[in-house]
């Protein structure tokens, strides 16, 4: 059992490891969060069905690690720093004025991101870390949709919602970074 | 549809999440309009770039890359899998190093011969079909949330039977099918299947079709977006392309 549970995780291990990095930040903890995902994957391989993803099965032992770690810590950052009601009604959507900015962040995508790519980051960072794992375990991760809803138990509807959250505030965040960086204008402030 | 309403489906277009009609009536509206066919792209160069932003790739010499190398990784073994590695990690690695016979097998295959080895295994019925069913209504429904993209055949083929399978840790959708009184094999899988089978997928990415013989039968096997496609049989490869090119 062991050699086959090795053969099908050499694959999917460098996409576990980025993701685990990116979740968990921390270098060494993230490769601890890696390794107890690892080690309970391989306790309940016999439960992997044949015909199934094994890169859903394995992931989906990762995002419980990393939540079920985080969780302390967030019950902890929740108190301390009360939940900014503002900043969690911002509008869905893009303003009419951001999407004039967008515009013009899609002409040259790479240049705006080599000098605004940590500031997205901290943006994301700042999401709650279910959102996190959410966008990174279908982006990073390559599940469908269908599968982060199975593996972290919440419905497809959340996923699809979260997913679309995430990208809107990834981009407000940018455009507004570049704008304030003189990297995009609207065209009636030039 | 219109451009802004197309444009509000950026998200689950993204995510290949987009099904039945909204899908079509996407797809009819990009090949209309440039303009959004365009902004979709900006879009999903975007998308990757935003996601390298928040999760940067790894520098592939800093980190171990074997498994074996994660849990032999100097430093600090924690405290709560102490016991764990001792009664499973050791069987990872030896294992690692001892992989059984249909390990090693299947590792050193390339896909070509793997789907080669399971056509023949139809042939001589050891792959048998899960079910019976000869028309396209009986395969999505037989597929239908077991595989995240879909599985389709041309209407002239002769299907007999389905079967789940896998392969390289992924799904993969086998129809057992006939043509003019010869066995061809379907395969549908997603794309990422290839992870396993590195041998063929740059060739595949590029858009080229892999072709294979081995004795009687040869295999096709092509990636159309998110969806590998392969057809297997001892007949002309033109007919194996024909039923890839329609199954699209």
């Amino acid at each position: 059992m062991s050699g086959r549970f090795t053969r099908l995780l050499e694959p999917v291990l460098p996409d576990l490891r980025r993701w685990s990095a990116a979740v968990v930040r921390d270098r060494a903890e993230a490769e601890d969060v890696l390794q107890e995902a690892l080690m309970k994957a391989y306790r309940d391989f016999t439960r992997y069905s044949e015909g199934t993803s094994f890169r859903a099965f394995v992931f989906t032992y990762a995002a419980h690690e990393a939540l079920n770690r985080n969780r302390a810590a967030l019950r902890r950052r929740e108190r301390e720093a009360p939940v900014d009601v503002a900043a969690v009604e911002e509008p869905a959507a893009f303003m009419a004025f951001e999407e004039m900015l967008h515009d013009e962040v899609l002409r040259d995508p790479r240049s705006v991101l080599a000098a605004c790519g940590d500031e997205v980051r901290a943006a994301f960072l700042e999401m709650r870390v279910v959102d996190q794992v959410i966008f990174l375990l279908r982006s990073v991760g390559g599940l469908s949709c269908r599968e982060v809803s199975s593996a972290l138990e919440v419905p497809l509807g959340t996923v699809l919602g979260t997913l679309y959250r995430v990208r809107v505030r990834l981009r407000r965040r940018l455009l507004h970074v570049a704008k304030e960086r003189g990297l995009v204008a609207r065209k009636d402030e030039r | 549809m219109k451009c802004h309403e197309a444009r509000r489906l950026l998200s689950p277009y993204l995510d290949s999440e987009l099904l039945g009609q909204e899908a079509f009536e996407v797809s009819r509206h990009l090949e209309q309009c440039p303009e959004c066919e365009q902004r979709f792209e900006a879009e999903a160069r975007l998308e990757a770039l935003l996601v390298e932003a928040v999760a940067p790739p790894l520098d592939a010499d800093a980190e171990p890359q074997s498994l074996a190398g994660l849990v032999t990784r100097r430093g600090r073994p924690r405290r709560t899998i102490v016991s764990m590695l001792v009664a499973a990690v050791v069987g990872l690695v030896v294992g690692a190093w001892f992989w059984s016979a249909q390990d090693d097998r299947e590792t050193r295959e390339t896909l070509a011969a793997s789907l080669l080895r399971m056509h023949g295994a139809v042939l001589d019925g050891t792959e048998r079909p899960h079910a019976s069913t000869s028309d396209r209504a009986g395969v999505e429904a037989f597929f239908a949330g077991k595989l995240d993209v879909e599985v389709s055949c041309p209407g002239w083929l002769d299907v007999r039977g389905v079967r789940l399978c896998a392969l390289g840790g992924e799904p993969l959708a086998l129809l057992f099918a006939r043509d003019g009184g010869r066995d061809v094999s379907v395969f549908t899988a997603s794309r990422r299947l290839l992870d396993a089978f590195p041998a063929e997928r740059e060739a595949l990415v590029r858009g080229e079709t892999v072709t294979r013989t081995a004795g009687a039968s040869r295999v096709v096997i092509a990636l159309h977006g998110p969806v590998v496609a392969a057809a297997a049989g001892a007949v002309d490869e033109g007919l194996l392309l024909r039923v890839l090119e329609e199954s699209e």
